[in-house]
């Protein structure tokens, strides 16, 4: 349940940089129409949300899975971030 | 009039950074390390074996240890043993005031054959203490704190492209990658930053704010403190001895009433007199908040005389802030979250000091700006290397020596000034790789002197120490191919 906690919010958080100013140029080889770029979000919204689901399932106390959920959320923004700058470098010196 | 806001904003943002930013590194950094207190401390005792451990019998034999070894203290307080610290750790004062702290074996309740260390408890004072004598230490944390709070606040507002730059890092690119750095750790960890920095200015707002309990208490701190901690009373010695009721059953009848909680901590008030207390205070690792269920015994005739169980809504409020600053609740993912924030902040610190030191560099060069980057150095890079030392004192030192705690704490004030001097001494470009790579070396030799990383102090101290040694390591060679 963690694991899966865990993965429902790296994919968010990808999904939400794909349609950022900056991660959509990095992520994505052709612009996005407006209407795709609102359904990428939407579906990063919600797995976001599905991660807190999957963490307060994980830990018995709310307050608890909040703060765990919020943790590991910030590494993952921090991961995606890295990721992006990977990816430009080998697209860029590749 | 929005130009004029933000730029008063930047403003406050760098001179608050400018100020309390040395000390907050310092205090992010040791508050990182005392997340994990007890199993530093396990780690610094690599004399203590590890069998099953009773509680209750590891606390009836230290306080038995206690009453020949210290029966004229005015007090004594037992850290009962738990998973993490399978171990009682007694504090106790002497006839000149002065505390004496020392781990007690569980299977003798001794302190015999086990290094004199203060252990983790060294960063969690110093992380609200800075080993300064009372209420200086703590004062200078608290402002540092709220200091902390508007900085945070500052930066969001200062941040114009929060939304855009929410998944950037340049690398490569000098005073913009540091930028990227600050801005993106600050922006992903910002949750935890403002929960810890407010909970710590929360933590000692009766520093910051005496005024109310003046006014209320007209400076009676006892009172204040009974009506606080309404069953953790002490009352005066009565100057005739008296002797202990045997220690063993009022564990178990307190462990009982606290009904699966367990005992956190027991504490003897005048122990060979008619008028001892003995007080039980419940663990709370179930809750976030550190709000305890408290029994205190007649110590002579063994009575209870009072228990209190906290309902107060803003006493638990209060608790609950303080609960989620200490984090004793944590179990393993958590603390490492906290672990892991805690450096992201130090992080975040670090970044800032530096780039307010290169962006002056670039301009217009001053000689204040040549020793804040010096200074930088020293502090940036002297603090994790005076922090290793702690550890590598810890092995070194023969076990013992007399004194030994004391000449661990000055290890670690000696080698800071040393990097200080240092830093100032050198040109910031050489500086930064040769103690970064100092730093490196601290933590492999850690890492080495975990060997055979067999428990989970070792291995968690092991593995961590490689991990950032690694960093170290890459650090050092960023640092060494520019200079």
């Amino acid at each position: 349940m963690m694991m899966a906690a865990i993965l429902c919010g790296q994919c968010a958080m990808l999904l939400l940089a794909m349609v950022s100013v900056r991660g959509s140029g990095i992520l994505l080889r052709k612009a996005v129409t407006p209407l795709a770029c609102r359904c990428v979000r939407a579906a990063g919204i919600v797995l976001l949300g599905l991660s807190f689901l999957l963490q307060m399932q994980t830990v018995q106390t709310p307050v608890i899975a909040a703060i765990n959920w919020v943790g590991v959320i910030s590494i993952e923004i921090v991961m995606t971030a890295l990721t992006c700058t990977v990816i430009k470098n080998i697209r860029e010196n590749g | 009039m929005k130009g004029l806001f933000r730029a008063s904003m930047a403003w406050l943002h760098t001179t608050l950074g400018l100020i309390t930013g040395w000390v907050l590194f310092a205090i992010a950094l040791s508050g990182s390390l005392s997340v994990y207190r007890q199993q530093i401390t396990r780690w610094m005792h690599p004399e203590l074996a590890s069998p099953p451990v009773d509680p209750a019998q590891a606390c009836s034999r230290a306080i038995d240890w206690l009453g020949q070894h210290a029966g004229t203290a005015a007090a004594w307080y037992v850290a009962c043993p738990t998973p993490q610290a399978p171990f009682a750790t007694g504090i106790w004062p002497n006839a000149q005031g002065a505390y004496s702290q020392r781990v007690l074996d569980p299977q003798t309740g001794s302190p015999d054959g086990l290094r004199d260390t203060l252990g983790g408890e060294f960063f969690y004072r110093f992380h609200f203490e800075l080993q300064l004598p009372y209420p200086w230490g703590r004062l200078i944390a608290a402002l540092a704190a709220l200091a902390l709070v508007v900085a945070l606040v500052t930066g969001i507002i200062i941040h114009r492209r929060i939304f855009a730059d929410f998944f950037t890092f340049r690398p490569n690119k000098g005073q913009r990658s540091w930028l990227d750095a600050h801005n993106l750790l600050g922006v992903a960890v910002l949750p935890f930053h403002l929960m810890i920095s407010l909970t710590g200015a929360v933590t000692l707002a009766s520093l910051l704010l005496p005024w109310s309990t003046q006014a209320v208490y007209h400076h009676d701190e006892r009172e204040s403190y009974t009506e606080l901690n309404p069953a953790l009373y002490a009352r005066p010695a009565s100057g005739q001895p008296g002797h202990l009721v045997p220690i063993l059953p009022l564990i178990q009848m307190a462990d009982r009433h606290f009904r699966g909680a367990g005992i956190a901590q027991i504490y003897v008030f005048n122990p060979s007199d008619r008028a001892s207390l003995v007080t039980f205070i419940s663990g709370n690792s179930q809750t976030v908040s550190t709000s305890a269920r408290i029994m205190t015994f007649d110590g002579v005739t063994g009575q209870l005389l009072n228990a209190h169980t906290e309902t107060r809504p803003v006493i638990r409020l209060y608790t609950f802030l303080y609960g989620l600053h200490v984090a004793r609740f944590a179990p393993a993912l958590t603390r490492g979250l906290y672990f892991v924030s805690g450096l992201a902040l130090a992080v975040v610190i670090g970044s800032g000091m530096h780039l307010w030191a290169i962006k002056r560099l670039r301009q217009r060069p001053h000689i204040g700006h040549v020793i804040v980057s010096r200074l930088n150095v020293g502090i940036l890079a002297g603090t994790p290397l005076a922090f290793a030392t702690y550890f590598l004192a810890n092995r070194l030192l023969p076990p013992a020596l007399a004194g030994r705690s004391g000449y661990e704490v000055r290890s670690v004030f000696v080698m800071w000034a040393l990097a200080l001097v240092f830093a100032l001494a050198r040109r910031p470009g050489r500086a930064w790789p040769e103690l970064l790579g100092g730093n490196m070396l601290a933590c492999l030799a850690i890492a080495l002197l975990s060997m055979p990383w067999a428990s989970a102090a070792t291995l968690g101290a092991g593995s961590i120490a490689l991990g950032l040694a690694g960093a170290f390591g890459y650090a050092t060679l960023r640092t060494a191919h520019r200079a």
